[in-house]
């Protein structure tokens, strides 16, 4: 166990004090002491902190200060900063503080190294150091915190204990030899001064050095070499420092609580409480009292480790030091965590003499006694905003006191003061009520025992009583309270009343009023007590609201969030309430897809938080997702010709920055979440980060993603886990591992190894969707997007020669499950993906490679045609094996097959597409007017037995312009095939060399911005005009392209 | 002489101070409380609707009755100058019952009768506004009967405005008119810019927009830099906005009042009441629930102390809340009106 933070800070402030015994002088640490000195020590010593740093701010221009402290106010404020940690509990903010306090440190130390306050300031930074190890402590033993990140704290923890002693090492030699050259007898006073301060330091360092090392030991588990090593080490140390100094007793206490701590840790239970005896007997006094603490703390562990506790003994003790605490004491949660300790003892006790059976006058008294103080501890602790409230409220609740002793004799409140009182009386109890109620619904969960579970009931049933009736009756006190009021009554006093009603108007579920009034008391009273907890309820209270709401109806709580949310951002920094306002607003900020709002909130969440790496999860998420939208349009375009490659290369290009800027957002933050972290935000995340592993062809990285122990997509959609459970979200993690094993084959060594993998993910999803139709279907989708997103992948390659080694691994695996499977579909992809990788060959003029997949696929497909009779699969190969004849150039095989498709199937407008473009390539190949024409107007008449007339089974560019002119949905193709209509004209024209036919190529244009205004798009508009300018140029007309609109 | 003697002659001079000291005591012992300045004791020698005379010093001093805070009579009994206080601590009903006792046909002068006519008057109009006691119809009834006899009473104008307020809370919005049009024709521009800010909120009610914008520009332009006049001049506003939303442009008001809440300060509730309200108004001219449900609460929860406009906030709350399918909320709302002001013209909407 860590001791308390405030360890050094009131171990100092004891030793200086306690060392006036044995001094005999005050001891000083600084030099003749300033009024400004003194003042800021004043301001420190009263807990000024925020004033002693306004103070120090205004002495460093200040010409009243003088010089010699100017000097040293960086020293100062770091001192100041680390005394502040006394009153601080948020982790996020202790952080904060050690930063600004080390920056200031360093600074001091970089610029003053021969200053005298040199070795303080040293000395203060080993505190600080310290002070970041306890905090590391801290977190590892909270919960969910996974074992890497553990071990990772308690290494740093050890760097810093380590340095943090090499410092105090360093110190006391240093000083040592400072007080060997002061001779002893000395009588010059200054010297004398100067020995006294230099011997007080030693003997504080020779305490810090067997404290530090305590801590180190801490950090090693129970039983580890090292850390018995270090016990010994520390307890030895304590051991001398307690014969050297008998006399001073402040340094002798001190040296005997750390004696004892060490004891205790290496289970010497007897000796430890022996040396803790010594402490429990000094006199009860204001001064003695944090020693008196630490020394229970320690005792507590020792007590209950020994076979049975002697309350009789204990309890005395226990009282003494924490039963009736000091004001200052009362919000300090050191201390009310002991009173709650105590409070648990007292009632273990009361059972333990409850239990016998029978029992003498006396041991019934004392049980009572007991009894009664155990409760009234606890129920101390359950008032007024006590840290400990609701711990202690489960205590009352798992003691079956939850419902609180009815009070006798209830007059009506007769002025503001009372009915305040009476209504925060009646809000206690609904507060108690209210944990004791969760708390008992949880042990019915697990008790079977009958005669408990009926206990259980009852008490359940008469908590549910009070949580219906008093938040009525505490809003009656309230508004009564408010009734009662004049123009007189302090607007402080008012917020207090209006904080509790927005408090009973939230658990009421009145949305709309808790918002009103804690908004309100934001804005206009932010200094008022409890206006932290009013903003807190205000944002609560419109989160409620906007998730209640429609989405397309939600003007009206963004706007109250964002408000609430500026506000206390604004008046509360780095509390708990503005991470969680900064985190909502980021949240609410991406769903409205703005961006930059949503990072402005991120700056706003401190690094350290935990809402933190969410947040950023989500922007990069985000970012992601419009890089792929942006990607999508880019690719439609171009493969409705309407960018060109290069054009479409430098788009791409252009988008690199949301890439890097998504990679910064997501990359750390995936790879540190652990399996209780894993919802559908955050699988999306590791998801988005795959993908962009994968996009910037960093495959292995992505395997590492996917396969992570525990966390790992992977290993999420084997556990079944919660996050994974939508059929979508596994599908898709199915395809992006796959794509990511595939994609890894160009660079792996072991490809037997990786090609395993992916066979595996296969079969899983072959069990998993394809057991009844629709699942095949979406087996079918899944690999069709697959194939799509290896296409996309390859064509991302920068070089031919990146673009060739993927697509021979690609080639590689398919060969592979073409190879070991008989499954139709799984064949039918297999080759489509081969296809799909030849034609990239083929752009690539790698004509030899492309030719190879070609045929390679050709044959599986002509295998699955002879195979199966079933029509659609069938028909789905003979359209790529159109397609494959096509791109060998076999164009009457092609236009045979397409046309054996299309006579039965005329409106498959992709293969009609297909059918077209053949005759288009086939008539530029060949240089045929008949096949361009064929290409325009269609070809292989047929006698359409559904509408008894004979038509084309192929439309041609012609009639794919008609049938999809009015449609939307078949846009691009539209412009695509009028295009192709106009250019074919005009090649047709130039063969047959007539001007008619490029006049009426240039109508076709002129007609197209008819039926779609300007063309569709800006890089339609391009094309069309770039066929404007090349007919212009072979009429001999100016070439001005496309009429102004 | 001897001392002795001079003792009898120094008791005798004592008891004749005594005996005329009282005579001179209680023929200049009236007190007119001005509402700045010093309190002028002397005798008051004339007494209208316009205000008091008082001689006083050797002098005589004219206080308008739109100065006066309080006056005491120097025949007025104990129990009238205690219910006196107990009204300028708002305790009403002790004030009344004190009140009650008192047969103000025996009183003189004639003008304590009517102030005591007036004060109990005074008392049962805003016990019956607030719902505390009485109903409107019995205020109506004796106020109306001191206006008929109190035309010379300091309080007249008064008893005219109060008079408008009864009528505005049974729902008789073109006679409240009347009454404040009254004020409008006194010689005072505080009461004249008061008048037409009641003038122009009738003219709302009854839907005579563009007139009831006339009267809140005419009160804008009065000339005065009175606390009082600041206060009708900002209600003015409120009333121009509220105009504008129910004129279609709802955009404009709501802009207005929206400034207004950002510069104005929340402790004056008696403005925010109006203004929240308002700004609810305006909203639901702009058909925006949810914003005129949060306007509205604002009167409900932080500036409920005007009863009227209370009133108004949890009727249009109570539909408000039914239109969005809140129907508990809605029904608090009504539950509310009903049993806090079952006489005002909302709860028997």
């Amino acid at each position: 166990m860590f001791p308390n933070r405030k360890i050094f800070f009131r171990g100092l402030c004891l030793l200086l004090t306690l060392g006036f015994v044995g001094l005999g002088f005050t001891p000083s640490v600084s030099k003749a002491e300033e009024p400004v000195q003194q003042f800021l020590n004043e301001l420190r010593n009263q807990g000024y902190y925020d004033e002693a740093l306004v103070y120090l701010k205004d002495m460093e221009t200040s010409p009243i200060a003088p010089v010699t402290f100017k000097d040293i106010v960086t020293y100062e404020r770091a001192k100041t900063l680390l005394a502040s940690l006394a009153v601080v509990r948020e982790r996020v903010k202790l952080e904060s503080i050690l930063d600004s306090a080390e920056q200031s440190l360093d600074l001091f130390i970089t610029e003053h190294r021969t200053h005298p306050l040199m070795g303080e300031a040293t000395e203060l930074f080993a505190n600080l150091l310290i002070k970041r190890a306890e905090l590391n402590q801290e977190q590892v033993d909270d919960e969910g915190v996974a074992e890497g990140i553990k071990q990772s704290l308690l290494a740093d923890s050890r760097k810093q204990l380590k340095k943090a002693n090499e410092i105090f090492g360093n110190v006391r030699e240093d000083i040592k030899q400072k007080i060997l050259r002061i001779d002893s007898k000395t009588t010059d006073p200054q010297l004398k001064t100067m020995l006294g301060e230099y011997r007080v330091r030693y003997m504080q360092v020779r305490l810090n050095l067997p404290q530090t090392t305590l801590l180190l030991a801490g950090t090693y588990p129970e039983g580890a070499p090292e850390r018995e090593k270090l016990l010994t080490e520390a307890v030895d140390e304590f051991t001398g420092v307690r014969k050297a100094y008998q006399a001073f007793q402040g340094t002798f206490f001190l040296a005997t609580l750390g004696l004892a701590e060490g004891y205790a840790k290496k289970g010497n239970i007897d000796d430890a409480l022996l040396y803790l005896e010594d402490i429990f007997e000094l006199p009860q006094a204001a001064e003695l009292r944090d020693l008196k603490r630490r020394a229970v703390v320690i005792a507590l562990p020792c007590w209950r480790a020994q076979d049975s506790l002697n309350y009789k003994e204990i309890l005395p003790k226990f009282e003494a030091t924490v039963g009736t605490l000091l004001p200052s004491e009362m919000r300090d949660i050191a201390w009310l965590e002991l009173q709650l300790e105590l409070a648990g003892m007292y009632r273990e006790a009361f059972e333990e003499l409850d239990a016998k059976a029978t029992k003498s006058p006396e041991e019934t008294q004392q049980a009572s006694l007991y009894e009664r103080r155990a409760e009234e501890l606890v129920r101390e602790l359950t008032k007024n905003n006590s840290p400990l409230k609701i711990d202690a409220q489960k205590l009352l609740a798992s003691w079956g006191l939850a419902k609180p002793p009815v009070e006798t004799g209830g007059e009506a409140p007769t002025n503001f003061l009372q009915a305040r009182d009476k209504g925060v009386a009646v809000l206690t109890d609904y507060d108690t009520a209210r944990v004791a109620a969760e708390t008992l619904r949880v042990e019915l969960q697990t008790t079977n025992d009958p005669d408990r579970r009926a206990e259980l009931e009852t008490q359940l049933r008469s908590t549910e009583q009070v949580l219906r009736t008093a938040p009525i009756q505490a809003m009656s006190y309230f508004e009564m309270a408010l009734g009662m009021t004049d123009g007189d009554t302090p607007q402080d006093d008012l917020a207090v009343i209006r904080r509790y009603m927005a408090y009973l108007y939230y658990v009421q579920q009145r949305y709309y009023s808790a918002g009103v009034l804690g908004a309100f008391q934001l804005r206009t009273n932010p200094n008022a007590s409890g206006a932290q907890s009013s903003a807190s309820i205000a944002l609560n209270a419109y989160w409620s609201l906007y998730q209640a709401a429609d989405a397309e109806n939600r003007d009206f709580e963004l706007a109250q969030l964002q408000n609430v949310a500026d506000l206390t951002l604004k008046y509360f920094p780095e509390t708990a309430e503005a991470i969680k306002a900064a985190n909502v607003m980021s949240f609410l900020s991406l769903s409205k897809k703005d961006l930059e709002g949503a990072r402005g909130y991120l700056e706003q969440i401190p690094n350290s938080a935990p809402e933190r790496r969410r947040a950023e999860l989500s922007i990069g998420t985000q970012l992601w997702s419009d890089y792929l939208a942006r990607k999508f349009e880019l690719e439609k375009s171009r493969r409705a010709g309407a960018l060109q490659d290069a054009a479409y290369q430098n788009e791409l290009a252009m988008l690199q920055p949301v890439i890097d800027e998504a990679r910064q957002y997501l990359e750390k933050g995936v790879g540190e979440l652990t399996s209780g972290e894993m919802d559908s935000s955050t699988v999306n995340a590791v998801l988005a980060m795959c993908q962009l592993y994968l996009t910037v062809q960093n495959a292995p990285a992505a395997v590492a993603l996917l396969e992570r122990p525990e966390a790992g997509l992977l290993a999420l959609v084997d556990a079944k886990h919660a996050s994974v459970q939508s059929v979508d979200l596994t599908s898709n993690v199915y395809r992006t591992a796959l794509r990511a094993y595939i994609a890894g084959l160009a660079g792996t060594a072991n490809k037997a190894d990786q090609v395993a993998k992916a066979r595996q993910i296969m079969r899983v999803l072959n069990q998993s969707l394809g057991a009844d139709a629709s699942g095949q279907k979406r087996l079918i989708a899944l690999y069709v997007d697959l194939v799509s997103d290896l296409k996309d992948q390859m064509e991302s390659l920068g070089q031919p020669a990146q673009r060739l080694a993927f697509g021979e691994g690609v080639a590689s695996f398919l060969e592979e499950v073409q190879s070991t499977t008989k499954d139709p579909n799984l064949l039918i992809w297999s080759a489509e993906t081969m296809i799909s990788v030849a034609e990239t060959f083929k752009q690539d003029k790698m004509n030899t490679q492309a030719k190879a997949l070609f045929t390679k696929a050709d044959k599986v497909l002509t295998a699955v045609s002879q195979g199966n009779s079933e029509s659609s699969l069938a028909r789905r190969a003979k359209v790529q094996q159109a397609r494959v004849k096509k791109n060998l150039g076999l164009y009457p095989d092609a236009i045979r097959m397409f046309a054996e498709i299309l006579s039965a199937n005329p409106n498959f407008v992709t293969v009609q597409v297909d059918a077209a473009d053949t005759y288009h390539q086939w008539g530029r190949a060949e240089r045929s007017t008949s096949k361009i024409a064929s290409a325009l107007a269609g070809g292989e008449p047929f006698d359409n037995p559904k509408t008894k007339r004979q038509e084309n089974a192929i439309w041609g560019w012609g009639k794919l312009a008609q049938v999809t002119a009015r449609d939307s949905k078949f846009r691009d193709t539209f412009l695509q095939a009028r295009f192709n209509l106009a250019y074919g004209r005009m090649e047709y024209a130039l063969l047959e060399k007539s001007d008619n036919q490029l006049a009426r190529a240039k109508r076709d244009i002129l007609a197209t911005a008819q039926i779609v205004p300007d063309y569709g798009s800006k890089s339609w508009k391009a094309k069309y005009d770039a066929l404007m300018k090349a007919l212009q140029k072979e009429l001999g007309e100016p070439q001005t392209g496309l009429p102004k609109s | 002489m001897t001392g002795f003697h001079w003792q009898m002659n120094r008791a005798g001079l004592a008891l004749l101070v005594l005996v005329l000291g009282g005579a001179i005591a209680d023929a200049q012992s009236d007190r007119v409380f001005p509402k700045e300045g010093r309190t002028l004791t002397g005798a008051i020698s004339k007494v209208s609707a316009k205000g008091i005379t008082i001689e006083t010093g050797g002098r005589e001093v004219e206080v308008p009755a739109t100065e006066i805070k309080m006056v005491n009579f120097g025949t007025e009994s104990r129990e009238i100058t205690t219910a006196r206080r107990a009204i300028s601590e708002e305790r009403l009903n002790n004030a009344l019952q004190i009140l009650e006792s008192i047969d103000s046909g025996q009183l003189d002068p004639p003008a304590l009768a009517l102030d005591v006519d007036y004060l109990t008057a005074y008392c049962m109009v805003k016990m019956a506004l607030s719902g505390e006691r009485g109903t409107l119809g019995q205020a109506t009834g004796v106020l109306t009967d001191f206006l008929e006899k109190g035309g010379e009473s300091y309080h007249y104008t008064n008893a005219v405005e109060l008079l408008g307020d009864l009528l505005l809370a049974r729902g008789v919005y073109d006679q409240a008119e009347a009454q404040y049009q009254r004020l409008v024709s006194t010689p005072w521009p505080d009461v004249q810019q008061i008048g037409r800010l009641k003038v122009g909120r009738m003219q709302e009610l009854q839907g005579k927009y563009s007139e009831a914008l006339k009267n809140y520009q005419a009160v804008q332009q009065v000339e005065s830099t009175t606390a009082e006049s600041r206060q009708s001049k900002l209600e003015a506003q409120v009333g121009q906005a509220r105009c504008q939303a129910f004129g279609g442009d709802f955009e404009s008001g709501i802009a207005t009042l929206n400034q207004m809440i950002v510069e104005e300060s929340s402790t004056n509730g008696r403005l925010f009441g109006q203004i929240y309200n308002a700004l609810g108004n305006c909203y639901v001219a702009a058909k925006q629930p949810k914003q005129a449900i949060n306007a509205f609460l604002h009167t409900d929860l932080l500036f409920y102390q005007d009863p009227e406009q209370h009133a108004e906030a949890l009727y249009r709350l109570g539909e408000l809340f039914n239109s969005m399918s809140k129907f508990e909320e809605s029904a608090e709302a009504r539950e509310k009106l009903k049993s806090r002001y079952g006489t005002s013209p909302w709860a028997k909407k």
